[in-house]
């Protein structure tokens, strides 16, 4: 299987505070990692580091097989068009409407009649259950709708590589379900690679794919059998 | 030996950001210029929002200060220059103070405190908001995105404002000339219009740009540069001193370069 993601001997330190040490892990297509871990233990970092957003102290990460610090500023544009990201706090652009949110992406990089961009936005919108809001701005949409519409501009440019930092945090279980359901329907049609910040434990059993504890400094496979029972809580370190 | 130091740090941060801004400005001309038309087109929205904010909405307020500015300056002239002898010369007052001097400054005065502060206050809320960093991560250059439209909008709503500036204020003149000693509106046009030169327009217009200039790209870069929600109000409040410190130099400058030489 093509190998879409990899970070190697990853590391990072905020000052004297060491929030990860030589932590890797890599995904194909169609495959998912789900990370869960305590508040703080750096969690948002290390995805913000394998999107390429931040800088890791030390280690590597991989976009489809190559080095992501070695990308000229036009490559990287290019790549990161493969990359979609969710944010945990959604990070819509609150002076454009939740429609210009999502379809900006596609304006900036496609060369597409507006027609075309409408469909393709429209699409995406009903996939997320997020009808009538096109319109509004994002302070007028509740968390979940925030959520969807975040997801829907990170699905909108069709990626091979999706970050998604919590992205069930502080919604209802049907939205909850809805969000699990649009991810699965990735992974599989799709055959997107995912990358998922997740502390709920319903979704994580519902993402299936591996799942990990990012604790102690370190990554640490959560057993099937410790998800199934959703009690994986044995794992952190007291 | 510890002021020392702290004039050298004071340097080392003054040089970090005239630096940082020349890199914002190559940017943005660049992006401006060979991000194509695509490019452009994509910033097009941006441009428009930023010079209806800037420009159009700022219109009453300019004009207020342009009149009140004309009419300040007028009546200070009628009444001070006959009793020197150059009363007829009210006309180059007018033209030397407000087209030179006062039309830009107090022009660059009114969009730094209503659009830089607000600028560099959007910007730093995008940064705290990690809307910056989705921008980036979805390819979209920050600096093409933000600064180009904002770069362009000002310079353009500047020089807009800076001639709606200097017309209000020959108008409101013209009015205290009119009422003071019935001067008909021909001859004030003719004594006004006698003074100005195109060099005066052309270097009016250079100062609003510059202005503008500068004003879009500190507003931005002190946007740019929050950390945290706390740093929001202060780099507002850096952007506008900042913004004032620097159009004050830059007018001396423009003024040294282009009048000192007619005094010698």
């Amino acid at each position: 299987m093509k190998e879409i993601f990899k970070a190697e001997n990853l590391s990072f330190s905020y000052g004297d505070i060491r929030l990860f040490q030589d932590i890797g892990f890599s995904l194909g297509a169609g495959e998912i990692v789900s990370i869960a871990g305590r508040s703080g233990c750096g969690k948002s970092t290390l995805l913000e580091i394998c999107a390429g957003l931040r800088q890791p102290g030390a280690g590597t990460v991989y976009w489809n097989g190559i080095n992501s610090s070695e990308f000229t500023k036009q490559g990287l544009v290019m790549a990161r068009q493969r990359i979609g990201y969710v944010f945990q706090k959604h990070a819509l652009i609150h002076n454009f409407t939740v429609f210009d949110n999502i379809a900006l992406p596609v304006r900036y990089h496609r060369d597409l009649p507006e027609r075309d961009v409408r469909t393709l936005v429209q699409k995406c919108m009903e996939e997320l259950g997020l009808f009538n809001v096109d319109k509004k701005f994002p302070n007028e949409l509740s968390a979940g709708q925030s959520r969807c519409a975040a997801i829907a501009r990170a699905i909108v440019m069709d990626p091979s590589l999706l970050f998604l930092d919590e992205p069930t945090a502080g919604v209802d279980p049907l939205t909850a379900e809805g969000i699990t359901n649009v991810l699965q329907s990735l992974l599989t049609a799709k055959q997107m690679a995912i990358v998922c910040i997740c502390n709920n434990t319903t979704t994580l059993k519902a993402l299936k794919g591996r799942a990990v504890i990012l604790d102690n400094k370190r990554l640490t496979d959560i057993s099937p059998s410790a998800l199934d029972s959703g009690n994986f809580l044995p794992l952190f370190s007291a | 030996m510890q002021f020392i130091s702290n004039i050298g740090a004071k340097g080392s941060n003054v040089a970090t950001m005239l630096f940082s801004l020349a890199g914002l400005l190559y940017d943005s001309l660049a992006g401006l210029f060979m991000g194509g038309k695509k490019g452009f087109e994509s910033s097009i929205k941006q441009i428009v929002n930023q010079i209806l904010f800037t420009g159009v909405e700022a219109f009453w307020l300019v004009g207020i200060i342009g009149l009140l500015c004309g009419i300040t300056i007028i009546i200070q002239a009628m009444t001070n220059m006959p009793k020197f002898g150059v009363g007829e010369y009210f006309g180059n007052i007018l033209i030397i103070v407000v087209i030179r001097e006062l039309g830009p400054f107090f022009t660059s005065l009114v969009v730094v405190g209503r659009s830089g502060s607000a600028l560099a206050t959007y910007i730093g809320n995008m940064r705290v908001g990690k809307e910056i960093a989705a921008l980036e991560v979805m390819g979209i250059d920050p600096v093409h995105f933000l600064v180009m439209p904002a770069l362009v909008a000002m310079i353009i709503s500047m020089v807009c404002l800076g001639v709606y500036f200097d017309i209000i204020a020959i108008i409101g003149g013209y009015f205290v000339a009119q009422a003071t000693v019935n001067i008909p509106f021909n001859i004030f046009m003719s004594t006004v219009l006698d003074a100005l030169s195109w060099q005066d327009i052309f270097i009016s217009m250079c100062k609003n740009s510059f202005f503008g200039a500068i004003i879009a790209l500190m507003s931005c870069y002190y946007g740019l540069n929050v950390n945290n929600l706390r740093e929001v109000p202060q780099a507002a409040l850096k952007s506008v001193v900042g913004c004032m410190i620097w159009t004050l130099l830059i007018n001396i400058l423009i003024t040294i370069v282009f009048y000192a030489r007619q005094a010698t």
